[in-house]
């Protein structure tokens, strides 16, 4: 078992990093009837996506005991019927007795369907429980964010209407995506990215727990290289723990396969400006992008590894192209092109700055 | 109004709702806080309505979220944390690196906002704020950086999602630009 799961904290008391958020959601147990949980989280996508999604498990099993752990996984297909015709939507569900858990931006345009018709499938049905209360349901939305602005008032609609038989949990990454409606009725809850020094304490924690000599500084290093990300720094320390044990306190931290492809390709571009070079440059994209890497991603890591080796007065220019492309390929289809238009104009701008410098 | 056809708003009895002034909205909010048993400090009152301008269901919204969370004592900064607004320092600070015209120095802080979570549109608006209110950049400036902040927020809120490097166009401030 990795490290990662092995550690990830069950219950909100073992939490270790964020307690105090920890300590506020546990005065929302039993939820009271208007709780709606904005859970918002920015940047570095899959960490802190990883620790959203810990933080609300162990609410569940706050709320509903060791039963909220035993999730299934679904994937169904529903029949819906849009007047004149019928729209078949496929969607992945995790749920338990208790609680389901769904990303409706997956089937993309026709979210708000999911939305007006699945979710207020799911709330209107109330659970009873043994001794015949009326329980509740809880549904855990992700990556609402990235739901349209009319799947978004449609569940504006059926939050008020089901209040009282299910209470929501809503995740997103900016709360700046989500409309004003929503956010004014839900609690929000912001989640930062954990501060090195906590990191360092978990990294120290999982040491002592696995019977590790941690040399002095050793721990601040895999943090500092985490960037703030503690799922990647737990998955490090167990990477160097396979690689070399016992520590030794200059051991190189081995960074991620695709970062060290994108400094590569910073280092192709700064090196030689020509139309054969981005022709080089595009393969390797490519490559980044068939193994799934997001073009953000690399767009944003191209941009990091570039403006460390700039001058001061190219920073400021390539960094707002870099907005402007990384802007119009969230607007079109193809990432490709975008960011070939990027390496493209960094090109230009460097070449015209080395011409105008050394002549 | 501007969306509604002359023929039909000729035939309709217009009725215009302002947004609820600060006294109104105040105590209404002791009268709730009376009636809960709760309390709040003056700060609290008065951060409260700076950031919700004008809307009451937020405000009782946070309040409930505040007393949940936090007890029947509620101070300002409470307030803040449940309404996803930013603390006056960040912002500040954010700034300062601005106008320091040292790019490392925003990138950091910029990196910095991004890994502490706060909504890009929130840090747009309360820097609008604090670059109005600034009384050592001239108006010519002033106009310069709130048309690359509009930049920024069309950018991040229109059908796109926000991104990090959006808080980074507005960063010249160059104070030579005439």
């Amino acid at each position: 078992m990795l490290w990662v799961d092995k550690y990830r904290p069950k219950t909100l008391d073992q939490v270790i990093v964020h307690q105090d958020i920890a300590q506020n959601l546990k005065k929302l147990v039993p939820p009271p009837i208007y709780s709606f949980l904005l859970l918002s989280a920015f940047a570095f996508l899959w960490a802190l996506w990883f620790w959203q999604k810990t933080l609300i498990m162990a609410l569940l099993r706050q709320i509903f005991g060791t039963s909220a752990e035993k999730v299934k996984v679904e994937n169904r297909t529903w029949k819906i019927d849009a007047g004149s015709r019928t729209i078949d939507l496929e969607l992945t569900t995790l749920s338990s007795t208790n609680h389901v858990e769904l990303s409706p931006s997956d089937v993309g345009f026709q979210d708000r369907y999911i939305v007006q018709e699945i979710i207020k499938e799911m709330a209107k049905n109330r659970l009873i429980d043994t001794k015949g209360r009326k329980g509740y349901k809880v549904l855990v939305l992700n990556e609402v964010d990235k739901l349209s602005r009319e799947a978004q008032h449609s569940l504006r609609r059926t939050m008020e209407k089901y209040s009282t038989s299910c209470r929501l949990i809503l995740c997103c990454n900016s709360s700046s995506k989500v409309t004003e409606a929503i956010r004014s009725r839900c609690l929000n809850v912001r989640i930062n990215a954990p501060k090195e020094e906590q990191i360092v304490k978990v990294l120290e924690f999982i040491g002592k727990k696995e019977g590790l000599q941690l040399p002095p500084g050793f721990a601040a290093r895999v943090a500092d290289k985490s960037n703030r990300s503690l799922r990647r720094a737990i998955l490090s320390l167990e990477t160097c723990r396979v690689q070399q044990y016992p520590f030794t306190s200059n051991q190189a931290i081995p960074p991620m396969d695709w970062e060290e492809y994108v400094s590569e390709i910073s280092a192709d571009i700064m090196r030689e400006q020509s139309p054969k070079r981005l022709f080089q440059v595009r393969g390797k994209l490519y490559e980044l992008l068939i193994n799934c890497i997001p073009p953000e991603i690399v767009l944003k890591r191209l941009l990091s590894e570039l403006l460390k080796k700039l001058d001061e007065e190219l920073k400021h220019e390539v960094c707002h192209w870099a907005a402007y492309y990384e802007h119009r390929m969230r607007l079109g289809q193809k990432a490709i092109f975008h960011l070939e238009a990027f390496v493209a104009k960094f090109m230009s701008i460097y070449k015209g700055f080395l011409i105008a410098t050394f002549g | 109004m501007l969306w509604i056809i002359e023929p039909l708003a000729s035939r309709c009895a217009k009725f215009r709702f302002k947004l609820l002034s600060e006294e109104i909205m105040s105590s209404r909010i002791l009268h709730i806080c009376y009636e809960e048993g709760l309390t709040r400090d003056a700060e609290a009152l008065s951060t409260l309505s700076s950031i919700l301008q004008g809307d009451l269901r937020r405000d009782i919204t946070y309040l409930q979220g505040g007393a949940r969370l936090f007890g029947s004592s509620i101070s300002s900064k409470d307030l803040i944390s449940v309404s996803g607004a930013i603390l006056l320092e960040v912002t500040e600070a954010l700034y300062a690196a601005c106008k320091s015209g040292d790019f490392d120095l925003v990138n950091k802080e910029v990196n910095n906002v991004i890994a502490e979570g706060y909504p890009v549109s929130q840090m747009l608006a309360q820097l609008f704020e604090v670059v109005v209110e600034a009384d050592d950049i001239s108006d010519e400036q002033k106009a310069c950086i709130c048309k690359s902040l509009a930049t920024a927020d069309k950018a991040g809120l229109g059908i796109t999602k926000p991104k990090s490097n959006n808080i980074q166009q507005p960063i010249p401030n160059e104070p030579t630009r005439p």
